[in-house]
């Protein structure tokens, strides 16, 4: 694994090429734009629509409580959850983690988040209001609140997350999985599993499913921040079953370049909590290795050594670039 | 990569578009300047028989100034025949021949289009060195103009006595005939002799006397005649004066107080001399003039393409608004090739587009002050639990308030330059509020500082652009330069490149040099 050089303030655009990083520009421009259609994106933008994807494929995700679409709705989404004693509520279209509370007790009165905030019945409906009025959404417009089933943690990741579900996000280009990420929420985060809030990035091996090296607010890191744990050499469980889910959601989204994020369910396994059209690069920095030459391989095999069959081959041969 | 070929193609028409639209705005010459005018000459004679040598009338052509072009020309008579447009090279001077079909009564006129263009931006022809017989010419006795006279002879030995440099004199003389000759209006003596010796006269007599005395101290003059480019009927010709003194002719004028350089709306039209239309062979030319204002839109179909023809009111917003593609292509540049984020797409240039109508200093001031109260406010909203839509108007509202009030603290203290308002888009202060709250909230205040900063940082640079005159002038002149920053944006949407913050964001996932392994 290549060590950070710190001495240095910025590398040359020569070198990253060199080292296979693809930049902003160019997964727009060379990966988004050529697979993925625009019309499909309402698919991963909105997560009832990647759910119900998900149901008729057959891929888990967290059970759906309530779909709350109206402000009427709104002060009755208690009774219509059927009063779950956990729950996580999220906007449809909501991005980057924004707009989540994930409820863990509650009396009817006061709520108790994942990360130990309280709220009253009033902030919630209110935070409910605010999703359907657009706050949370992609663009602004008008959107859906979700009342889903709250995720157990499965145990593996307890030592290296603070305050949150750790999730893994597999990107996936042409519907082979080109790179794995485990993103650990941390006190920074408080609970997101998002990198650019402060969560770290851990670097997944596509063939075995092993964690290695890490990244946390673009430094490299060895232990989790908080708990100073080792974060590499962590297995994800049912490692071969998330990596079939998420070829075959990338089959049902008919989108050529996605990011799908999972989070492992003590009872469930893998579940996913959403795709994305536009995954985000820092997996790169946490797998310390560029995506480039994975795409490029891709991009050069003829289309009949994609098919579902030839996926495990191509897997490992991925794994190796 | 057919996306990639298509773009080429379509970046080469635009550059094609570009280039053949600029080509041709050359070719058509369109006009350059504010206004036109028509300036009409109409003569009356008496035309005395069609024999050889029939009855001509030569009238003067203006003459192509930096400030002033003739676009066209019309004649009107018909009684007459054009015998040709003569142009003597020595003096520069283009004259209109017409002959006289039959003898009798004629009336005739002659119109020509002019443009004026209150910044010059054409250039004058340089003039050539004068030639022996012309320097001769110009520094010999003329009608009225007694070069060799005693009274010359006289005030000139007064003014020469501690040996002045051409330029001195020149000076010298122009002051003695400006305080010396006292102004006896139309009527008054006409000619350089009858002015100097009863020391007043007429505009056209002030003139060559000051002429006369640079011929005496054989500095070459000569008189100029044409108009001050102002609408009204029966406009005078005007005469002055222009003298070589080193190497090239500097106009003055004793009548009106101009000494080396004359206001950009005196359109010179016959130089050395007095009569811009002389017949032969006639009696009773009497000869009127006009100048007229004339919409200019009235040209040709061609003239759309010319936004100098625009009134000048709209100049201005026209100027800033074709910068605004600019600002366009420098966001894209920033976005795309450095990498660095702000709030909102356009709202940096939509800023910068306030700024531009308004005093830049008192408009960041107001704008930090509504973002700061703004955002203390929006904390205090986020309580009060409301609903997107009226929270977003009770902000708005507040927005408005401030800046108002704002502008009234500015103009009680007399900060604001010039009783300025300074109006702010309100409805992007009011998205940049409510983002900004809630970026703090989500990210962090430092993240949210970060953003606001490169966004203000941007404005200020599209400010700058915009206020760049050069630039304004530039796009107002061709704005099918936009074809270019078409194809410039279309370039950089193909990019796909680092952008430069990716070096600094992925330094770390470059291997270290071989050597440093072993």
């Amino acid at each position: 694994m290549p060590k950070p050089s710190r001495w240095r303030f910025w590398a040359w655009p020569s070198e990253l090429k060199k080292a296979g990083i693809v930049g902003i520009n160019r997964r727009n421009g060379s990966f988004i734009l050529p697979v993925n259609r625009r019309a499909f994106y309402p698919r991963v933008d909105e997560k009832h629509i990647t759910k119900g994807i998900c149901h008729a494929t057959g891929i888990p995700v967290p059970e759906t409580y309530a779909l709350i679409e109206n402000n009427g709705d709104v002060k009755r989404f208690l009774e219509l959850s059927g009063n779950r004693p956990e729950f996580v509520i999220k906007p449809a279209a909501g991005s980057a983690g924004r707009g989540i509370v994930v409820v863990a007790e509650h009396d009817g009165q006061v709520f108790v988040t994942s990360s130990g905030e309280r709220h009253t019945l009033a902030d919630l409906r209110y935070h409910i209001s605010a999703i359907l009025s657009g706050l949370y959404s992609l663009h602004g417009q008008v959107d859906l609140a979700i009342i889903e089933q709250r995720i157990v943690r499965h145990d593996v990741f307890a030592n290296i997350s603070v305050g949150g579900t750790p999730d893994i996000r597999v990107v996936l280009y042409r519907c082979i999985p080109v790179m794995a990420m485990v993103r650990l929420p941390t006190r920074a985060s408080r609970g997101k599993a998002n990198l650019h809030q402060g969560a770290a990035g851990v670097g997944v091996d596509l063939r075995s499913g092993r964690t290695f090296g890490g990244v946390c607010m673009d430094r490299a890191i060895a232990r989790h921040p908080d708990t100073d744990y080792a974060i590499a050499g962590v297995e994800v469980p049912f490692w071969k079953d998330l990596l079939r889910a998420a070829m075959k959601l990338a089959d049902g989204l008919d989108l050529g370049y996605i990011g799908v994020d999972f989070v492992v369910d003590a009872n469930l396994g893998p579940v996913v909590l959403e795709a994305n059209a536009r995954p985000g690069l820092n997996i790169q920095v946490a797998n310390r290795r560029g995506l480039a030459p994975r795409l490029e391989y891709l991009d050069s095999l003829p289309p009949e050594r994609l098919r579902p069959d030839c996926r495990e081959e191509q897997i490992e041969r991925v794994a190796g670039l | 990569m057919t996306g990639k070929s298509n773009s080429l193609w379509t970046i080469l028409v635009l550059l094609v578009l570009g280039i053949g639209s600029l080509v041709a705005r050359h070719n058509l010459n369109l006009g350059a300047g504010d206004s036109d005018y028509l300036l009409t000459y109409t003569a009356d004679f008496h035309a005395r028989s069609a024999l050889m040598p029939e009855a001509r009338l030569m009238a003067a052509f203006p003459e192509t100034t930096r400030y002033c072009r003739v676009l066209e020309q019309e004649i009107d008579a018909p009684e007459m025949d054009l015998v040709r447009t003569r142009v003597h090279t020595a003096a520069a001077r283009k004259d209109i021949v017409l002959k006289a079909r039959n003898p009798g009564q004629i009336t005739c006129s002659i119109s020509f289009r002019l443009q004026l263009d209150r910044k010059g931006e054409g250039q004058n022809a340089p003039d050539a060195a004068l030639t022996p017989r012309e320097r001769a010419t110009y520094t010999a006795n003329a009608k009225g103009m007694t070069a060799t006279s005693d009274t010359a002879r006289q005030i000139v030995n007064r003014l020469l006595d501690s040996h002045p440099g051409p330029h001195d004199l020149v000076d010298r003389i122009f002051r003695e005939v400006f305080h010396d000759i006292v102004p006896a209006g139309e009527t008054g003596p006409a000619t350089g002799d009858e002015a100097l010796m009863h020391q007043a006269g007429s505009p056209l007599g002030r003139a060559q006397a000051f002429a006369l005395l640079c011929r005496h101290a054989k500095i070459p003059a000569r008189l100029v005649t044409g108009f001050e480019i102002k609408k009204g009927e029966d406009i005078r010709p005007q005469t002055w004066v222009e003298v070589y003194a080193v190497n090239r002719w500097e106009p003055y004028d004793p009548e009106n107080g101009f000494e080396g350089a004359l206001d950009y709306n005196y359109l010179p039209v016959r130089r050395d001399g007095v009569e811009l239309i002389r017949v032969t062979n006639s009696t009773d030319l009497s000869c009127s003039y006009s100048i007229q204002g004339i919409p200019p839109a009235t040209r040709t179909i061609w003239g759309i393409f010319d936004l100098r023809r625009l009134p000048g009111k709209l100049k201005e917003p026209i100027k800033v608004v074709l910068i605004l593609p600019i600002g366009a292509l420098f966001t894209a540049l920033v976005r795309t090739i450095i990498g660095i984020r702000t709030f909102g797409t356009f709202s940096p240039t939509l800023l910068a587009l306030a700024f531009v109508y308004n005093d830049w200093r008192s408009g960041i001031c107001i704008f930090f002050v509504v973002i700061a109260t703004g955002f203390v406010s929006r904390s205090f909203l986020d309580q009060l639990k409301l609903l997107l839509v009226p929270r977003l108007g009770i902000i708005l509202t507040m927005v408005v308030m401030l800046m108002v009030l704002s502008i009234s603290v500015m103009n009680y203290f007399k900060w604001v330059p010039g009783g300025q308002t300074v109006l702010l888009p309100m409805v992007i202060l009011t998205n940049l509020v409510e983002r900004f709250y809630v970026t703090t909230e989500e990210d962090s205040i430092f993240q949210a500082m970060r953003l606001l900063i490169n966004s203000v940082a941007l404005a200020l640079v599209i400010y700058l652009l915009l206020r760049w005159p050069d630039l304004g002038d530039l796009l107002f002149h061709y704005p099918e330069l936009h074809f270019f920053t078409v194809a410039a944006l279309m370039l950089m949407g193909r990019y796909t490149g680092y952008r430069l913050t990716e070096l600094v964001r992925f330094r770390d996932l470059v291997p270290p040099p071989e050597s440093h392994k072993g």
